[in-house]
């Protein structure tokens, strides 16, 4: 039986994403395990009794040699069993912890990405179009400034002249999508706001560069002569054919969306990955810390698929 | 005497204070082909990119009149001239290559023309245009994209795409420079086969006065932005008057003769802004004489003749 | 190319303005970073303290230059450090080739799949809270950027004429990469430091403010934000103002960055990919 190239070329992917993140464990685990400290120390105590260490090592599995430590916790991750935290939130799975709270983050960030996406073809696209003329160097300065303001810091500036001032936005505290979707778009939006500033700025000036390098090819004037509308013209001729390296650009910066996501979630009190990885760090949770840095990890490389998946289906010419 | 399809007066294209092309004047008879000819940088592409009103950024056209089916064109808005373009006059581009949108179908390509046509069954249609063009498996075409075909295919495609149309002026830079022998032959049978069926008049750029002759029914020859003669096909052929038609057309016949020495025009097209006063060949000419420093009109010799030149006055 | 000139000179500007401030600042101001004054705290901006006082009565502005100089050190080291180590193993694996160019590039690929903030909390844990590993997170989270920077530019280089003509003389490799590539990429990677060091910054600042990098009192510009959130409602000047003075330094940073760049050959630009 013959596959189809396409489904191919999606399991050879999907192949490599799982070898990446099987990596990817692997040096979560031995960076954890190279951290200096003993787990059962560091929870139970300095001075505690060694048949209580001994029966904690027993417990987390921490007298069992590294390569099956590696496998237990990596069979276990196939179950949705990544064990237990050491701190956080008394003893309960990780991974039911990491499943309540991914959704928000992944709201959080869906949401940001939309507003950055709006943001930045609404800007990307007069720059282009105004090139050299006063609306393109503002937006183009909006851009520099948008990436150079540290997110959490403008989170708290809008905070301050819009959710104090204007009672719609709340400056704290989240409600879900599950309670209340407007609930969720009014307490997000300011959150989602301070992530997509910058990531807007980056959008938009790339848009404009693929948009000018696109208006200059000849396939555009001869859609001209042919008689089409200007607007069709933009439209098919021009923003269809800046999308590939526009599109590149947003699969670049998840990376920093989702780390924009962590520090914001705490300004914001959102109880999400982000917060939920503060809170193991300051706690010294070995387990749920390593938990979430792979939980980020599958994000990254899963949207990395994606939008490479999005990519092929936009270039003609990668569908070979 | 049939009224003319489309006549251009005065038309000058500068690019600011920078003078291209200066004074242009002609008229086309409806099915008629006209061939302009001349070297690269004489003007020919930008006289008619400024008939479509295409003309990059930077570069304005001015002239006293351009008359389409009786209606001057001339002073009409940018925004209003556009349904004229494709539907009444239609450009087909030195490079099929480039023509078409790489993330679009050919099929879309036919669809979104025919559209312009208020056209329904478009597929059916679209696959009749390309067949008509000599395209096998139009069905399969349709779904093809530009980068999978050849240059020769998409040259036909483009045809095709044009021809769904039907202007009543078309346009063609230049068309066949990029093809092979053959393959030229052939789309220029393609094109006498498009001025058959729908009636179209031509207007064909080239600096091969060998396909000039095949194609034209009159040829404007152009030089340093400046129609320099003008006549019916077979006459300017054989008995140019203007020293710079003469020697195009001595090197041509060198080359077909395979001759010793090529019959060669010494010196070179001068840039834009680099024309001397007068008659623009003068540095070149070998029977510049008293009088042509002063400004040459192109004036009319006898009927279907004018010259830009007082040889002959 | 006109804008190009401008943007240089405009970041130029503002960041040789900033170093000055953060270099010379503490010595020119009149109170020192640490002075606590309990008689005038939160005060707002007025003649004597121009950005006001935080709830110890401490000059922000002072702290403001004296952290500032801080997490401009923390991030200039880091940078410096992934850059070095980035560019080495780039530029080996790119004269390597084959199979050990490969592997190293997946190695570094995976290192770059952890976002940048993410990475910065697990070394925390596993490094343990303060001023030495922020740097060790911001060398490692540039140390990915560097190296396939550094590989493609000099897979580029590598096949250009005056490369060849050094291997057929004989000359080692460390000496031809070290000579010959080196000094032709440091432009393009010195661009890329700039904007590195901008964000160094955030990611600094954002640890501090969370608790994890420099601990107070020692100012760091992620401290003061952190001081200026708590008593927020009270006193927004501290945060609003210490994060503008911020902003405008980054910005100086990647208009320098941008400037440089617009600059840059134009043929290694491309090679440099998007």
């Amino acid at each position: 039986m013959r596959l189809p190239p396409v489904l191919l070329g999606l399991l050879r992917r999907t192949g490599i994403l799982a070898l990446t993140l099987l990596a990817g464990a692997l040096l979560v685990f031995l960076a954890m395990k190279a951290a200096p400290g003993d787990p059962a120390l560091s929870v139970l105590g300095e001075n505690a009794r060694p048949e209580l260490v001994q029966a904690f090592r027993r417990d987390y599995g921490l007298d069992l040699p590294l390569w099956r430590q590696f496998l237990r916790w990596i069979g276990g991750a196939l179950h949705g069993d990544l064990g237990r935290t050491l701190t956080i939130a008394g003893g309960v799975p990780v991974g039911e912890l990491i499943a309540t709270r991914l959704p928000v983050t992944a709201f959080v960030g869906l949401y940001a990405l939309l507003l950055a996406v709006i943001l930045s073809l609404i800007l990307g696209t007069v720059a282009a179009l105004q090139r050299g003329r006063a609306l393109d160097t503002l937006t183009t300065s909006l851009a520099v400034l948008g990436v150079s303001m540290p997110d959490f810091w403008l989170g708290y500036v809008l905070v301050f002249f819009l959710a104090l001032n204007l009672p719609i936005f709340p400056s704290y505290g989240f409600v879900s999508p599950a309670q209340s979707i407007p609930g969720a778009l009014l307490s997000g939006f300011l959150p989602a706001l301070a992530i997509a500033a910058p990531m807007a700025a980056v959008f938009s000036r790339v848009l404009r560069a693929a948009l000018l390098e696109v208006l200059h090819r000849p396939h555009v004037q001869a859609a001209r002569s042919l008689g089409h509308g200007e607007a069709f013209i933009f439209l098919h001729a021009v923003l269809r054919n800046a999308l590939i390296p526009y599109v590149t650009v947003i699969g670049l910066q998840v990376r920093y969306l989702l780390g924009g996501v962590v520090v914001i979630e705490r300004v914001f009190g959102i109880p999400g990955i982000g917060s939920l990885m503060v809170d193991a760090a300051f706690g010294r949770d070995y387990p749920l810390i390593q938990a979430c840095a792979l939980t980020f990890l599958a994000v990254v490389l899963a949207t990395n698929l994606l939008v490479d998946l999005v990519c092929t289906r936009l270039d003609p010419k990668a569908r070979a | 005497m049939t009224r003319p399809l489309l006549e251009v007066r005065n038309l000058s294209v500068g690019a600011g204070a920078l003078a291209l092309v200066r004074g242009v004047d002609f008229t086309l008879l409806p099915g008629e082909t006209l061939g302009i000819i001349g070297e690269s940088g004489s003007g020919k592409t930008i006289t008619c990119l400024a008939l479509l009103r295409l003309l990059p950024e930077g570069l304005h056209a001015t002239a006293d009149a351009m008359v389409w089916r009786d209606r001057d064109l001339a002073a009409l808005p940018d925004r209003d001239f556009r349904p004229y373009r494709g539907r009444e006059m239609a450009m087909v581009f030195q490079d099929p290559v480039g023509s078409f949108n790489p993330a679009k179908r050919i099929g879309w390509h036919l669809r979104t023309a025919l559209a312009r046509r208020g056209a329904r069954d478009w597929r059916a249609e679209a696959a009749g245009l390309l067949g008509s063009v000599g395209i096998r498996h139009p069905e399969a075409v349709l779904e093809r994209y530009p980068h999978q075909l050849s240059g020769g295919m998409l040259q036909r495609a483009l045809i095709a795409m044009v021809a769904a149309l039907e202007p009543g002026l078309i346009v063609a830079d230049e068309p066949t420079t990029n093809l092979d022998n053959i393959v030229e032959q052939q789309i220029l049978a393609l094109f006498r086969d498009l001025r058959q069926r729908l009636s179209a008049a031509f207007i064909f750029i080239t600096h091969d006065i060998g396909i000039a002759a095949q194609v034209s029914d009159r040829i404007a020859v152009m030089y340093a932005g400046e129609i320099v003669e003008t006549g019916p096909a077979a006459e300017l052929l054989a008995a140019p008057r203007h020293p710079y038609t003469r020697g195009l057309i001595a090197t041509a016949e060198a080359l077909v003769a395979r001759a010793g020495t090529l019959a060669e025009i010494p010196g070179q097209l001068p840039a834009p802004g680099m024309r001397p006063e007068g008659c623009v060949f003068r540095p070149r000419c070998a029977a510049a004489r008293e009088g042509c420093e002063g400004a040459q009109a192109l004036r009319s010799i006898a009927p279907q003749r004018a010259l830009r030149c007082l040889l002959d006055a | 190319m006109r804008r190009g000139r401008a943007t240089l000179r405009l970041g130029l500007g503002i960041t040789g303005v900033v170093l000055f401030g953060v270099l010379a600042g503490p010595f020119l101001t009149p109170f020192g970073p640490e002075e606590m004054d309990f008689l005038n705290v939160l005060t707002p901006p007025d003649a004597m303290h121009w950005l006001g006082t935080d709830s110890f009565g401490r000059d922000v502005l002072s702290r403001v230059l004296s952290g500032g100089r801080i997490s401009l050190f923390i991030s200039a080291c880091g940078v410096a450090a992934g850059a070095v180590l980035g560019t080495t193993i780039g530029m080996g694996a790119a004269w390597r080739g084959g199979a050990a160019e490969a592997g190293v590039m997946a190695g570094s690929d995976l290192l770059f799949a952890f976002p940048s903030f993410v990475l910065a909390l697990f070394l925390m844990v596993v490094l343990g809270f303060g001023v030495q590993n922020v740097i060790v997170a911001i060398a490692l989270t540039y140390l990915p950027i560097f190296a396939r920077l550094s590989r493609n530019l000099t897979r580029t280089l590598m096949h250009e004429p005056f490369v060849q003509a050094a291997r057929l003389m004989g000359q080692p490799p460390r000496r031809i990469l070290l000579s010959e590539i080196l000094p032709n990429i440091l432009s393009t990677l010195m661009v890329q430091a700039s904007i590195g060091i901008a964000f160094g910054i955030v990611i600094e600042a954002g640890l501090s403010f969370l608790g994890l990098g420099v601990q107070p009192p020692t100012p760091s510009l992620g401290v003061i934000l952190s001081d200026g959130r708590e008593y927020f409602q009270r006193a927004p000047w501290v945060l609003t103002l210490t994060g503008a003075l911020v902003s405008v330094a980054l910005l100086g940073l990647n208009l320098l960055g941008d400037g440089l760049r617009d600059l840059a050959d134009p043929r290694l630009r491309r090679a440099a990919g998007p």
